[in-house]
């Protein structure tokens, strides 16, 4: 048990209130010589013990209500190992919105509270200068509770460069939330924006995918995708260069971490080429030997993805997957030049990291004192009433 | 049956503070034959109470030869018995007897003063008054004896008696009958806290022939408590404690009490014994009124 304000409990020496209260209801009683009890035995032979048997229980009620609040007062928090680790799991987002994303700034505050159980938010104001004050916060947080910085910005180098986030501390989080270029629309809709060449033979994963590529709040694409699964002709890339937005969402793709790991997990296709012939694209995702398991190209305005890896594997969900996110992302996309590349988002991207000492902060419990305290109040007004109607009337002042 | 104060009755809290006991129990019996003309005993010797026709077998000193004379006929006197009728006193000093009305008149005071006032009133009309006393010793016992002197003893040894120890009642009653000797009256004047020896020593001392008559002596206190709250009684004799809320309980301590003079009255009745309330706020001479009247209710006016 710790407390928050432990010199309340010296609230406790009220205790002595209900001790003094009792001792002066029972007043000690006149002493008088008198010439025989016979008589007084017979009509009260157990006066004095019935007091003590009633008294005692509402006695030591007021005892605990007097303990109670002074529990109260102090701000008990229970400690238990579970429930440590709990609180300090708890996470903390520390919310920085740049003026360029002030048209969102609502919605990412929303987003970010969301799944934090706590939250604070600076700006819209220039991110950097918000930055400091949000590096205190999450350090302050960060010793008890998992904290991370959310920064909203419009995703350019000129607001935010990666070199602005090297004074945040390692155990605090980065969330990078780089925003839409106002421009920025999509031009396909979910239906037409990605062809599937060769959908997989097994019917458990071409249903799967298809699921998964007709969801229906998937938004629209600014470029289509061709995904050219095993089995089909693979196509050759043509010279025509493709617009330079589109690099990165191949970037994108390369540095998704979850491709990565899919294509650990994954097996080449048995018809694949060797790993000696040179094959077109730029390679995505390599197995662990080395071979190519995911291509990818651009081609005038659409991204052809070439997967080399078995129809189950895990890769062939996790390239569409990639695919469609990078491509739903208007931000990657953005035409101007000084825009974060995906690899430095990867880069710049941190979990936030839980403190492993973290003591709870005292007075968690002090509602529930509280709410005890009023509860024994409560008996102890009952007893004192059922005693008042059941004792004759001096009897119910000795209570 | 009660008997009125007069103006010459004089409050037991004035009669306990005169020093000088034989003028307290002056004081006590002159008010109460100012009060009652009647003394409560009758005088002892021959004294004529009746003639009636001669019977054969008469004695014929006794004839009355002048009536014979005039009537020429044949009277008997009869004379009443002229023997001395001894008196005991029989006065409770047990610690209880201590205990004080809200005036500070003790009961042993009251009994002390009553015990005075029986004696001096005996010895002044000649007949023979003994005085027995109770407490934590055998106490003083004085045989039944006439005379000035005596009644000095008697008084000197009232007024030296304290209240102490724990009652044997049984114990003294059986005592003043045994000294008796012969027919008398034992006066037991006392609270009559005594659990279990008295009535069968009273009892006893009625087959004995004696009179036995009995003084009750009660505070206002005793009879009714005082709603104080938590009180912390004290026996007296025994040193027990007993706490208890005295507003809850006055009514039904009120009804023991009644019920416990009520159940000595009726043993009283019972047995042929005279019993009379003296609480200490009564005048002593009333309480000898009271015990004249009950006394010649009891006798049917004669002795």
């Amino acid at each position: 048990m710790i407390w928050a304000t432990p010199w309340a409990a010296a609230v406790a020496l009220l205790a002595v209130l209900p001790l003094v209260a009792h001792l002066w209801s029972r007043h000690k009683p006149t002493r008088l010589p008198f010439p025989t009890l016979r008589f007084l035995r017979a009509v009260s032979p157990v006066s004095r013990r019935l007091r003590r048997v009633h008294d005692w229980p509402l006695f030591l009620l007021r005892l605990a209500i007097v303990a109670a609040i002074a529990a109260a007062a102090a701000g008990p928090t229970l400690v238990a190992p579970w429930r440590a680790h709990a609180w300090r799991n708890r996470l903390h987002r520390v919310v920085v919105i740049d003026a360029s994303a002030a048209d969102r700034a609502s919605d990412v505050v929303q987003h970010a509270r969301s799944g934090a159980a706590s939250s604070s938010t600076l700006g819209p104001d220039d991110a950097v200068d918000l930055l400091d004050d949000a590096i205190a916060q999450a350090t302050a947080r960060a010793s008890r509770t998992r904290t991370e910085i959310v920064i909203a910005w419009d995703g350019s180098r000129r607001v935010l460069s990666p070199g602005d986030l090297a004074d945040t501390p390692a155990n605090v989080g980065i969330v990078l939330a780089p925003g839409p270029p106002r421009s920025a629309t999509a031009t396909h809709a979910p239906g037409e924006s990605m062809v599937i060449h060769a959908l997989p033979a097994d019917e458990d994963a071409r249903q799967k995918v298809l699921r998964l590529l007709a969801g229906a709040d998937r938004p629209g694409m600014a470029h289509p995708v061709e995904i050219v699964w095993p089995g089909a002709p693979a196509p050759e890339p043509t010279a025509t260069p493709a617009p330079s937005t589109l690099r990165r969402v191949i970037d994108e793709i390369a540095a998704d971490p979850r491709v990565r790991d899919a294509a650990d997990r994954s097996t080449r296709h048995t018809r694949a080429p060797a790993v000696s012939q040179r094959l077109p694209g730029r390679v995505l995702a390599r197995a662990a030997d080395g071979a190519p398991l995911l291509r990818g190209w651009l081609e005038r305005d659409r991204l052809v993805l070439v997967l080399d890896a078995a129809p189950t594997s895990p890769l062939a969900l996790w390239s569409a997957v990639a695919a469609w996110e990078s491509l739903a992302q208007p931000w990657l996309l953005a035409s101007s030049d000084d825009a974060w590349s995906a690899s430095e988002l990867a880069a710049a991207r941190r979990e936030a990291v839980a403190p492993s000492e973290g003591p709870l902060p005292g007075g968690l419990d002090t509602v529930a004192a509280w709410a005890i305290a009023l509860v024994l109040l409560a008996v102890e007004q009952w007893m004192r009433r059922t005693r008042a109607a059941s004792l004759p009337g001096e009897h119910a002042d000795a209570a | 049956m009660s008997v009125a104060a007069t103006p010459y009755s004089l409050d037991p809290a004035l009669l306990a503070r005169i020093a000088d006991l034989e003028l307290a129990a002056r004081l006590i019996v002159e008010g109460a034959r100012l009060g009652a003309h009647r003394s409560p005993f009758t005088g002892t010797g021959a004294e004529f109470q009746q003639m009636r026709p001669y019977l054969p077998g008469d004695d014929l000193k006794h004839l009355d030869w002048k009536h014979y004379a005039r009537t020429d006929r044949l009277f008997t006197r009869v004379y009443r018995e002229t023997t001395e009728w001894p008196v005991m006193l029989v006065l409770d000093t047990s610690h209880s007897m201590a205990f004080a009305d809200g005036r500070g008149v003790s009961k042993l005071q009251v009994g002390t003063l009553l015990a005075a006032a029986l004696a001096y009133l005996l010895v002044q009309q000649g007949e023979a008054v003994g005085l027995v006393t109770h407490g934590a010793d055998t106490g003083h016992a004085l045989p039944a004896r006439t005379g000035r002197p005596h009644l000095v003893r008697a008084l000197g040894a009232l007024s030296r008696v304290i209240a102490s120890g724990r009652t044997d009642l049984g114990g003294a009653v059986k005592r003043a009958a045994t000294r008796l000797g012969r027919r008398g009256c034992v006066a037991l004047i006392s609270d009559l806290y005594d659990d279990d020896d008295l009535q069968p020593a009273l009892r006893e001392a009625r087959r004995m022939g004696h009179e036995v008559a009995v003084f009750h002596v009660l505070t206002p206190e005793e009879r009714a408590l005082p709603a104080r709250g938590d009180v912390e009684f004290v026996d007296l004799e025994t040193g027990e404690h007993l706490v208890a809320n005295t507003p809850a309980i006055v009514a039904e301590y009120a009804a023991q009490v009644t019920h416990f003079v009520d159940q000595v009255r009726a043993f009283a009745a019972t047995e042929g014994i005279t019993f009379v309330e003296a609480g200490t706020s009564a005048p002593i001479d009333v309480v000898l009124r009271t015990f004249t009247q009950q006394r010649a209710f009891q006798a049917g006016g004669s002795r």
